[in-house]
């Protein structure tokens, strides 16, 4: 009887301890590293080197372009997600630096369409060097990026 | 005789139900209604009042306002208006007449700039201090009105960019570093723009021939040559020949060179969007080669607000 009386009166209590325990789970467990939603921190790891805007925008030109002479080590760090990641940075309110995702992704899906536009206009040209970095991006945390990335797959294999 | 506790009146019931007269339904539509379309005009009213969007004409002929504030704002109005209007993104009239005032601005500011510097020596400090005042002024001037040319969809405006792309000598590097990247910035656009004069109807494309054709034929000095090459261009265009780029291709291979990598970068970006003849092809792949592999090195300007 006393027992049933604790719990009647702290039974609640014991509830809603629970269920803040649980959302804290569920939170600490959603901002994980590597989560959909966690926001991404800047690696530690490198930024591409000196002038890697400059050369970007020259291998989209020169992809878009059907030109044989688009150098493709470039391009494929333009298909690397995680390179990407560390090359676009912003700060957050507290001035901390982190990675401004949708700038990284935007270039990686500028990539696979100057990929897809090179393909076409070149269909001769072996890209099977690019072949790894888009199976990669077929993985992306992203959907935008995935789906892009499935897309640019099928139009190569044609 | 027994007393007794008054009995409590008999609960009423619930009025009758009604269905409801039309006067009723129209009251519940027609006051709220009234009520929302007054509001409305009243809005509409206020800002006819305070000023709407202004006619072209009315924009340009700001443009020359002797406020400088009105300057800026009408500019950049007009620039935003190009963006989504393509009727008037393809006038020639409009196009015309922004290159003539951007050539006169241009003067005007490089006249600025020369008695600026023969005279600084000999300025007080005030002096000097009210006349960079006014150079920056005039160089914003240069400012606002090349995004305008840059969101035309008839390439009227690239040769004057290209002008001022191509310039890498002048008293002021930072205000220098400013036209030049945003000149690279505007051919940038242009280029982009003009797949918006292709998805034009045949009829409009007629129109804007003819009018062109007449202010190549009796337009102002001034612009009579610009008016004479875009014809061509758009021309070479209609044909479904490759017309040569208007000097963009050589401007931005000479771009491509320069000390500001802030300026190179730009000038990738734009060589996406311009395609010339067969020579002019070749030496924009040259340039793009030569900028894949650019290492980012040379003299980067910053440019403060203070700036």
């Amino acid at each position: 009887m006393s027992q049933i009386n604790w719990w009647s009166k702290h039974g609640m209590t014991v509830i809603a301890v629970a269920t803040a325990l649980a959302l804290v789970g569920v939170v600490i467990w959603l901002n994980r590293p590597g989560s959909l939603h966690a926001p991404e921190r800047v690696p530690s790891s490198a930024m591409s080197p000196t002038g890697w805007e400059i050369r970007y925008n020259a291998t989209l030109a020169l992809a878009r372009r059907g030109s044989d002479k688009v150098p493709l080590d470039e391009l494929q760090e333009m298909l690397n997600e995680d390179q990407q990641l560390r090359n676009f940075t912003a700060q957050t309110q507290n001035g901390e630096p982190t990675a401004d995702e949708q700038a990284a992704r935007m270039t990686v899906i500028k990539a696979l369409e100057a990929t897809g536009a090179l393909h076409q206009k070149q269909p001769k040209l072996d890209l099977r060097a690019l072949n790894g970095a888009i199976d990669k991006l077929t993985h992306s945390a992203n959907l935008t990026v995935r789906e892009k990335a499935q897309a640019t797959q099928k139009e190569l294999a044609n | 005789m027994s007393s007794s506790v008054p009995l409590p009146p008999p609960s009423q019931g619930l009025p009758p139900v009604k269905p409801p007269s039309g006067k009723f339904i129209a009251q519940l539509f027609l006051v709220p209604g009234l009520i929302v379309t007054v509001a409305v005009l009243v809005l509409l009213f206020f800002s006819w009042f305070v000023g709407g969007e202004s006619a072209p004409d009315e924009l340009l002929k700001r443009l020359g306002d002797a406020n400088a504030d009105i300057r800026w704002r009408a500019a950049n109005d007009l620039a935003q208006r190009l963006r989504r209007d393509d009727d008037l993104a393809s006038n020639p009239k409009v196009a015309l007449r922004l290159v003539e005032n951007l050539q006169a601005r241009l003067r005007d500011y490089e006249e600025a700039q020369r008695q600026f510097v023969e005279q600084a020596a000999r300025a007080s400090d005030e002096e000097r201090q009210r006349e960079q005042n006014s150079l920056r002024d005039k160089r914003k001037d240069i400012q606002y009105l090349s995004p305008c040319l840059g969101n035309l969809i008839i390439p009227v405006g690239a040769p004057l960019l290209c002008e001022i792309a191509k310039k890498d000598q002048g008293a002021d590097e930072k205000s220098l570093a400013l036209l030049r990247r945003q000149a690279v910035w505007s051919l940038g656009n242009l280029g982009d723009n003009l797949k918006r004069y292709d998805k034009l109807s045949p009829e409009r494309k007629q129109a804007v021939l003819a009018e062109m054709e007449s202010e190549a034929a009796t337009g102002p000095a001034s612009t009579r040559t610009s008016a004479e090459e875009t014809l061509r261009y758009l021309r070479q265009v209609q044909d479904g020949t490759s017309p040569s780029s208007l000097g963009v291709i050589p401007t931005l291979v000479l771009c491509a060179r320069a000390e500001d990598p802030f300026v190179r970068e730009m000038t990738a970006h734009a060589l996406n969007f311009w395609h010339g003849d067969a020579a002019e092809e070749r030496q924009a792949e040259r340039a793009l080669v030569q900028l894949a592999g650019d290492k980012g090195t040379g003299k980067r300007i910053e440019i403060g607000e203070q700036d």
